[in-house]
C-alpha cells in the first residue's frame, strides 16, 4: 500500500511540471511587461531596463524557465511581482478561506446529496423521487455565479439575513459554501439514486431478504455500502472541482481565496503567483483523489485484497 | 390447518413490464411433506424460480405478481400473508438456495456475518458466542474450514461459494428448503460431492425439500416424487417410480426422457422434442404443449386437459382424460 502511495505522488511530479509548463508559456505570450507592471506608469525606461537585467526577464524562455523549476524544487518559488513577498506566504494567508468554503460545500453536497439519492432510489418513481430528480436536474443546469447572485439578491438584498461580500465570520460562508454546493449535490445526487437502484437489483439483496431481513436492514446493512463505492469516486471528484469553482465564487462574493489570488495574478501578469498558486491547488487535488483511492481500498474488500499480501490458507477439498 | 407443509394451489403468476405481459405460471398444483423431496423439471423458462419465489413471496416487486391460487406453508397463507409475518418465515421455516451462487452473496460482507445474519434475524442464540459457534459447526458441515469464516466471497471458489449459499440456506434448520439448481454452476465432480451434501444434511435435518434443476439423473438419485413443468403448467407428476419406470407418460415427459443422450442406444438427435416452448406472452389455447406434441388432436387444441389421475401419478393430457375435456 505505500509503495503504491509513493508512486501515485512520484506521479504528480510531471502533471504539476505540465501545468507549470504551459502557465509560462501562456503567460510568456500575453502582453505586459512584468518589470513595467512592478515600477508603475511613472518610472523610466531605464529603470524598467535595469530592474528587467536585475530579474534575468532577458534571458532566454527556456532559461528562465528552467530556473524557475529548479527554484521551486528548492522550495523557492519565488516572489509576487506585485507585492514583492514570497508566494508561498501569499497561498499560506489566502488558502484556509478557499479551504473553509470548499469543505463546507463539500459536507453540504455529500450530507444532503446522499440521503436523498438513497430515498431516491428506495422510493423509485414516488413523488420524493420526481421532486428530487427534479432538483438535481435544476441545480445541475445552474451556474454557481448565478445561483450566488440569487442568493445574494434574495438573502442579502431582500431579507438582509445574511451578509453579501467579504468572509470574516461563519455566516459569511454559507452563501459562497451553498452555491459551490449546488452543483455537486445534484451529481451526488443523481449518482448515489443510479448505483443504489442498481445495487437493490442485485441477487445478494434478494438473498438477503430470503433471509428474512426487514427492507430497512437490507438497505442500511446490505445495499448501501456496495451503493456508495462509486459515489466515493464521484464525491473526489466533485473536491476538484469544487476547486475550481470556487474561483468565480470568491469573486462573486468579495472573498479574498486561492481563487481570487489566481484571477488577480492573471490581470497583473504575476507570473510566480500565478504558478504558484496553480500549482498548490493541482497538488491539493492530486491529494485529494489519491486520498479517495486509498480510502476505496479500504471499503472494498475486493481491492483491498490487491494490496494485502495473500496469506495462504487451506482450501476447502475441492 | 392443511396436513401437508405445503401446498399450492391452481397458482398464476405474471410479470408485467411496460412492454410485455408474461404469463409465467399457470394454475399449478403441489403438495409437499415433511422430510420429502420434490424434483421441478423442465425447460428453461417453464416458470420453476418463478414458483419457488412465489414461495417466499419474493417476486421482483412491482413486475411480478400472484394472480391467482392459494400457497399454504406450515399453517399460513402465503398470498395473504402480510410483509411482517413472511419475515418471520423467510430463513427460518423456508429457506432458499439461488440459482447462481456467483452473485448471491454481498461482496462487502464477510461469509460469517452473512451466515451469522440469518441466525441473528431469527433470535437463534442469546448470545455472540453461541452465533459463532453455530457458524463453525454449520461451516464444518459443509465442508469449509471454519477459519475462512472472515473471508469475502471473492476469495472462494465457485464450488465453495455454493457450500456457502447452502450454510445460509441451512443454518436455521428450516422445514422447507427451496434449491434452485444448486449444482448447474459447478463441474461434475463437485455436483456430486454438492448433492451428496445436500442429501447428507437433508436427511440429519428432516427438511423438505423442492429441487429445482434440467438435470433427470440427479432426480432419480435424490428425489421422492417429480413434478414436470412446462410453460408454468404442471403437466405431469408423480413418484420417482411412476416416472421413471411407470407405462403412462404425457407426450412432453416420454420426449424429454428421450432428450437425454443414450450411449447403448446410439440415439443421433439430441433434441427429439421438435420446436420451442410456446412465448409465454402468447401462449396458445388448449394444451400448451400441442404446438410440439407428436400426437396432437383437434380437441387439444381447443381446451386444456383434465388431469388424470392413479395413485398420485397425474397427467394433464387428451391422451389419458376419460373424463371427457375441461370446460
Ligand atoms: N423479472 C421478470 N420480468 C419479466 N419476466 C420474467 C421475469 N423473471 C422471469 N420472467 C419470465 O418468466 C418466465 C419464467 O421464468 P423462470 O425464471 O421462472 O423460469 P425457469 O423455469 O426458472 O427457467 P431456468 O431453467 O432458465 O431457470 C420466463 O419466460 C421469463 O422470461
Ligand atoms: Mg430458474
Amino acid at each position: 500500500m505505500l509503495k503504491y502511495i509513493g508512486k501515485r505522488v512520484l506521479l504528480m511530479i510531471p502533471v504539476v511540471l505540465g501545468i507549470s509548463f504551459i502557465l509560462f508559456t501562456i503567460m510568456e505570450f500575453s502582453p505586459g511587461d512584468p518589470a513595467r507592471i512592478i515600477l508603475g506608469d511613472y518610472a523610466t525606461q531605464e529603470q524598467v531596463d535595469e530592474l528587467r537585467e536585475e530579474m534575468g526577464l532577458n534571458d532566454a524562455f527556456l532559461v528562465r524557465y528552467g530556473r524557475y523549476v529548479l527554484n521551486a524544487a528548492q522550495g523557492d518559488f519565488g516572489k509576487s511581482y506585485r507585492s514583492n513577498s514570497p508566494v508561498v506566504g501569499e497561498i499560506a494567508a489566502r488558502f484556509p478561506v478557499t479551504l473553509k468554503i470548499s469543505l463546507m460545500a463539500i459536507m453540504i453536497a455529500v450530507l444532503i446529496g446522499i440521503p436523498v439519492g438513497i430515498i431516491s432510489a428506495v422510493k423509485q418513481y414516488s413523488f420524493a423521487d420526481i421532486l428530487s430528480t427534479m432538483a438535481a436536474l435544476l441545480f445541475t443546469s445552474i451556474p454557481a455565479f448565478w445561483l450566488g447572485l440569487l442568493l445574494i439578491m434574495f438573502l442579502s438584498v431582500q431579507h438582509h439575513i445574511l451578509p453579501s461580500v467579504g468572509s470574516d465570520t461563519w455566516k459569511h460562508l454559507i452563501m459562497p459554501s451553498l452555491s459551490l454546493a449546488a452543483a455537486q449535490m445534484a451529481t451526488i445526487i443523481r449518482m448515489t439514486r443510479s448505483t443504489m437502484l442498481e445495487v437493490i437489483r442485485q441477487d445478494y439483496i434478494r438473498t438477503a431478504k430470503a433471509k428474512g431481513a426487514s427492507s430497512r436492514r437490507v438497505v442500511f446493512h446490505h445495499a448501501i455500502k456496495n451503493a456508495l463505492l462509486p459515489v466515493i469516486t464521484t464525491v473526489g471528484l466533485s473536491v476538484s472541482n469544487l476547486l475550481g469553482g470556487a474561483l468565480i465564487i470568491e469573486n462573486v462574493f468579495g472573498i479574498s481565496g486561492l481563487g481570487t489570488v489566481m484571477v488577480n495574478s492573471v490581470k497583473s501578469k504575476d507570473t510566480p503567483l500565478l504558478l504558484g498558486s496553480v500549482m498548490f491547488a493541482a497538488v491539493v487535488a492530486g491529494f485529494v483523489n489519491l486520498g479517495v483511492d486509498v480510502l476505496y481500498t479500504y471499503v472494498d474488500p475486493r481491492i483491498k485484497a490487491q494490496f494485502v499480501k495473500k496469506t495462504k490458507r487451506q482450501g476447502a477439498g475441492t | 390447518m392443511g396436513e401437508h407443509l405445503l401446498e399450492i394451489k391452481d397458482l398464476y403468476v405474471e410479470y408485467v413490464t411496460d412492454d410485455a405481459h408474461v404469463y409465467a405460471v399457470n394454475g399449478i398444483d403441489l403438495f409437499l411433506d415433511r422430510g420429502e423431496t420434490l424434483g421441478l423439471v423442465g425447460e428453461t423458462g417453464a416458470g420453476k424460480t418463478t414458483t419457488a419465489l412465489s414461495i417466499l413471496k419474493l417476486l421482483p416487486e412491482k413486475v411480478g405478481r400472484i394472480a391467482k391460487g392459494s400457497i399454504l406453508l406450515a399453517g399460513t397463507d402465503v398470498t395473504a400473508a402480510s410483509e411482517a409475518e413472511m419475515r418471520l418465515l423467510r430463513g427460518e421455516t423456508v429457506s432458499m438456495i439461488f440459482q447462481d451462487p456467483m452473485t448471491s452473496l454481498n461482496p462487502v460482507l464477510t461469509v460469517g456475518d452473512q451466515i451469522a445474519e440469518v441466525l441473528q434475524l431469527h433470535k437463534k442464540y442469546k448470545d455472540k458466542a453461541g452465533v459463532e459457534a453455530r457458524v463453525d459447526e454449520i461451516l464444518k458441515m459443509v465442508g469449509l474450514p471454519p477459519e475462512r469464516k472472515q473471508d469475502f466471497p471473492h476469495q472462494f471458489s465457485g464450488g465453495m461459494k455454493q457450500r456457502i449459499v447452502i450454510a445460509i440456506a441451512l443454518a436455521c434448520e428450516p422445514l422447507l428448503l427451496l434449491a434452485d439448481e444448486p449444482t448447474t454452476a459447478l463441474d461434475v465432480t463437485i455436483q456430486a460431492q454438492v448433492l451428496a451434501l445436500m442429501n447428507e444434511l437433508k436427511q440429519d435435518l428432516d427438511t423438505a425439500m423442492i429441487l429445482i434443476t434440467h438435470d433427470l439423473g440427479v432426480v432419480a438419485q435424490t428425489c421422492d416424487r417429480v413434478a414436470v413443468v412446462y410453460a408454468g403448467e404442471i403437466i405431469e407428476t408423480g413418484t420417482v417410480e411412476q416416472i421413471f419406470s411407470g407405462d403412462r407418460h404425457h407426450p412432453y415427459t416420454v420426449g424429454l426422457f428421450q432428450s437425454i443422450p443414450d450411449l447403448k442406444k446410439k440415439t443421433r438427435r439430441l433434441h427429439p422434442i421438435d420446436g420451442l416452448m410456446p412465448d409465454p406472452t402468447d401462449l396458445p389455447s388448449g394444451c400448451k404443449f400441442h404446438t410440439r406434441c407428436p400426437k396432437c388432436a383437434q380437441v387439444c387444441m381447443e381446451r386444456r386437459p383434465k388431469p388424470w389421475e392413479e395413485d398420485g401419478h397425474i397427467i394433464r393430457c387428451h391422451l389419458f382424460a376419460k373424463g371427457g375435456p375441461e370446460a
